[in-house]
């Protein structure tokens, strides 16, 4: 039965057996040829993309940690300027402070001086006109004496001075 | 003959005999020496007396009182 339809499909036994054999060679020998290294390589491939994986896990890893650090460093360097801030504003104040201490001070010795300066104006200016009254005064008493004395009283005057030199010695 | 001490004596008046002889009797009594008036009138003197020996001023005008008061009031201010 098998000889007859191998018979009507014009096919050798033999050429189906050496043909068997061929594909059983060729499978062998792609085995080994191809299936091998392609194996290999996938397997290299697979060992390449886990390390790459790895190295990624590991630089990301890393990355978390530089992100960390930097989140820190600029929490500190924030604290830091803050800091900076708060003690500029301190001594802003303080020298703000200080100027208009100097500045009320000046203005307390400047009114003290002026008020100094105007007690003294003051003080000279009823001193010279008790000057001036005493000048004219005197100028007044000279004026009314030089009309009113009587020969009398200037020989009196005159008496009384001989007296005193007299009783004196020079 | 004796050297006199020269007096120059200033008043706002003429002085009477009477008074330059009592100068002359004051004066010659004080220095005991005789003296030699020269008098002068200088009525800014007002009244009283003024004499000079050459070194020392006798001041007894009504001028210089006037002077003092007004002095002694200027130092007070």
């Amino acid at each position: 039965m098998t000889n007859h339809l191998l018979a009507i499909l014009g096919l050798d036994p033999l050429d189906i057996i050496a043909h068997l054999v061929t594909f059983v060679v060729l499978i062998v020998a792609l085995g080994f040829l191809v299936y091998k290294p392609m194996l290999k390589l996938i397997h290299g491939r697979q060992d390449a993309c886990r390390k790459q994986i790895e190295e990624n896990a590991a630089a990301k890893k890393e990355a978390e940690t530089m992100k960390q650090e930097y989140t820190a460093l600029l929490a500190d360097a924030e604290k830091e300027v803050s800091l900076k801030r708060r003690v500029a504003e301190e001594e802003v104040a303080k020298v703000k402070e200080e100027e208009l201490a100097k500045a009320k001070e000046e203005a307390t010795r400047l009114m003290e001086r002026a008020a100094k300066e105007v007690e003294a104006e003051k003080r000279q200016a009823v001193a010279d006109m008790k000057g001036e009254i005493v000048d004219v005064a005197c100028m007044i008493a000279s004026g009314i004496l030089s009309k009113e004395i009587s020969l009398e009283d200037d020989m009196k005057l005159v008496e009384e001075c001989l007296t005193e030199w007299s009783q004196t010695n020079a | 003959m004796l050297k006199k001490r020269k007096l120059t004596v200033t008043t706002a008046r003429p002085l009477t005999e009477a008074e330059q002889k009592r100068v002359v009797d004051v004066f010659s009594a004080k220095y005991d020496e005789p003296i030699e008036p020269d008098y002068i009138i200088d009525d800014s003197l007002i009244g009283g007396i003024m004499i000079f020996d050459g070194k020392t001023v006798y001041d007894g005008s009504i001028k210089s009182k006037i002077e003092r008061i007004k002095e002694k009031l200027d130092n007070e201010n």
